[in-house]
């Protein structure tokens, strides 16, 4: 189960938002069981407010949110995320890698997360995986010494933190070399 | 200048050509070969009330939808097909080349043939020369549909008829639509076409009849009629489109 | 798929048709005959004469009145194009004119013209006058006013205005003008041939017909066909090395 960095062209501007999540499970589920998952999904990214709009009208982050919604409906075991929050500014980004990791936490679904970003590597993972090489081998392996809750501010000043970060990165100009 | 000045203007010139239309038709001595618009208004208005104009017209209107639900029905799942297997698409490709320039006019002794003075005669040889526009507008459609949209079906293992239904040919329907209003005006003006020479009935008819007869100003009344049934039912057209899909504006 | 295999794919269709309709068809078939039938009474015509006469007729009418069309759609174009007021006035009288298909122009021009020689080209022109007007109008109203200026400025003669600046971007919208009008010559004038029983292809086709003479009415089909490449072929010819001749910085 994919979310894509895209999500311009993953929605489907001509449903809501309610359509849209509902996409994924309408076949299997319907009637009051299909809107018990709609508000479910949209419950956990917190857009209950905007199911009867249309994508078009949702700013850039609430669209990607919606996107994992539809996800997330599917109750999937893994969700693979491209690079998913690479397109949204640094502080909607900041608030979505919040809600993740609350996601991940309610649902337990494993999350394979695709960044360059090395902050948000460190700051959203419990394993941190380095590819390198083209085509991608896995080129090591970090395991996070953070503690299960994080935030924005406090996380971020932790020694743990700072090593993982200063460890990830002479990993990563290693690969590079 | 300002909007109004401008659009007085505008009115004024059709204004003053009927006028000097009607002055140049009152000054002709003897028989008349151009009538005045006032006898045309006058004969138009007789056709009318006869209830011979309204019938011609319904007939050419319901030819014309005829052959147009035709159209959607053939041409759209051709063009949808052509634009999703790629074999397919080069295989007709050729095919489709060579007969779609062929003029619907050159088909009416074919059909003539086939089916005789008939309305099967007018929409058969209607839907041939109308069915184009939608066949390369669907095609173009899904085409031009963003592959991250296929990714989406298939990472939410959407089965085919699902995806189908409710993703790929609404994400296809913009252009789909535009070749549906092509194909619209198309099937009218053929009808009308295939009315004169192959099927006795409709305004057609009419117009080419009236010609037969050198009743000028039946012929000048028959045409417009055909004018204003085509602007009319185009504008109908566009109407009911901005109303039964007013979500078409939410589209990328 | 390379570029070859493409092009022996789309091949194969029309030919496998044809083979098949050859191999199965029947020849005494009233409304599907084989298309060995079609050239067979193709050769009768030519033998007869009537072939030949008959495309000539029609080539004559669509390229004639196609001329006629250009300089008069040109003319007007540009005259009605040239003062933004004038074009402006004009505008929604063009549009309602433009509503009117052209084929259902010929019953109304067939009584005002009359019988004649010169009922063919007359009727032809008038209904495939529009294209060539309404794009040479659009071409002059959007000639950039600093180029207009540029050719004043340059105290340049009106022959060498013309020459120069008129002339280069009027002119493709002239050609595109006649793209759109030469196939609609085409259907105009086999309407003609067949309401006026004018001589030409639309004549024959009729005629045909009304013999029940399946084969001769395909073998036209096919010949109405080849002149439509023909004349398509030409004038996007015409178009192609117009655009390589005229720099595409004016446009």
């Amino acid at each position: 189960m994919t979310v894509f960095q895209d999500y311009g062209n993953a929605l489907l501007p001509w449903r809501t938002v309610r359509g849209n999540v509902a996409l994924g499970i309408e076949e299997q589920v319907s009637g009051a069981a299909l809107d018990d998952r709609i508000d479910a999904a949209l419950a956990m990214v917190g857009l209950q407010q905007a199911a009867r709009e249309y994508p078009a009208k949702l700013s850039g982050g609430m669209q990607q949110r919606l996107q994992i919604a539809r996800a997330l409906a599917l109750q999937p075991k893994v969700l693979l995320m491209d690079e998913p929050f690479g397109a949204l500014d640094a502080m909607t980004k900041a608030k979505l890698q919040d809600q993740l990791r609350h996601i991940q936490a309610s649902t337990g679904t494993t999350i394979v997360f695709i960044t360059h970003d090395v902050d948000e590597a460190v700051y959203l993972g419990d394993r941190v995986i380095l590819l390198a090489g083209s085509p991608g081998r896995i080129a090591s392996e970090l395991r996070s010494a953070l503690p299960a809750t994080r935030d924005q501010i406090s996380t971020k000043e932790m020694p743990e933190y700072l090593h993982a970060r200063h460890e990830l990165l002479e990993r990563l100009h290693g690969a590079a070399r | 200048m300002t909007p109004r000045l401008r659009q007085t203007r505008q009115w004024l010139l059709p204004a003053a050509l009927l006028v000097a239309w009607q002055l140049a038709a009152t000054a002709q001595e003897g028989p008349s070969i151009l009538p005045s618009p006032v006898e045309i208004g006058q004969t138009l208005l007789e056709t009318l009330v006869s209830g011979r104009l309204p019938a011609d017209a319904l007939h050419t209107f319901a030819a014309a939808i005829a052959s147009w639900v035709i159209c959607l029905l053939i041409g759209i799942p051709l063009g949808m097909a052509l634009g999703s297997a790629e074999r397919l698409r080069v295989a007709l490709s050729l095919f489709i080349e060579l007969l779609r320039p062929l003029p619907a006019v050159a088909l009416i002794p074919l059909a003539i043939l086939v089916f005789g003075f008939s309305w099967q005669t007018e929409i058969t040889v209607t839907v041939f020369a109308s069915v184009w526009p939608l066949i390369l507008a669907s095609r173009s459609g899904i085409e031009r549909m963003h592959p991250r949209i296929l990714e989406v079906v298939s990472t939410l293992h959407l089965r085919r008829w699902h995806a189908l239904r409710c993703v790929i040919t609404p994400a296809a329907f913009r252009q789909i639509l535009v070749g549906a209003k092509l194909s619209f005006s198309l099937c009218l003006v053929v009808s009308v076409v295939a009315e004169m020479v192959g099927n006795p009935a409709g305004l057609g008819w009419g117009l080419v009849s009236a010609q037969e007869a050198m009743r000028a100003s039946e012929t000048f009344a028959y045409l417009f009629a055909i004018g204003i049934l085509g602007v009319c039912a185009n504008c109908a057209l566009d109407f009911a489109v901005k109303h039964l899909f007013p979500g078409l504006a939410q589209g990328n | 798929m390379n570029k070859m295999s493409r092009g022996l794919l789309s091949l194969a269709t029309p030919i496998a048709l044809l083979g098949v309709w050859g191999a199965l068809g029947d020849p005494a078939s009233p409304v599907a005959p084989p298309p060995q039938t079609w050239l067979t009474q193709a050769a009768v015509m030519l033998a007869a004469g009537d072939l030949q006469l008959a495309v000539l007729a029609t080539l004559k009418t669509v390229l004639l009145a196609t001329l006629v069309a250009g300089i008069a759609g040109t003319v007007m174009g540009a005259t009605l194009g040239a003062r933004r007021a004038i074009s402006d006035t004009v505008a929604p009288t063009l549009e309602f004119l433009r509503s009117i298909p052209p084929p259902t122009i010929v019953p109304v021009a067939m009584l005002l013209i009359g019988a004649g020689t010169g009922l063919d080209i007359s009727v032809v022109a008038l209904a495939t006058v529009w294209p060539v007007m309404l794009n040479v109008l659009q071409a002059t109203r959007s000639i950039h006013p600093t180029l207009i200026s540029t050719g004043h400025t340059l105290r340049l003669s009106p022959w060498s205005r013309t020459r120069n600046i008129y002339v280069p971007c009027i002119l493709p919208g002239v050609i595109a003008g006649l793209r759109v009008a030469a196939p609609l010559a085409i259907i105009v004038a086999l309407l003609v041939e067949m309401l006026a029983t004018r001589p030409g292809i639309g004549r024959l086709l009729l005629t045909a017909q009304r013999d029940f003479d399946a084969p001769g009415v395909f073998a036209l089909l096919l010949t109405v066909g080849l002149i439509g490449v023909g004349v398509n072929g030409a004038f996007e010819w015409l178009e192609r090395s117009a655009a390589k001749r005229l720099p595409n910085a004016m446009r």
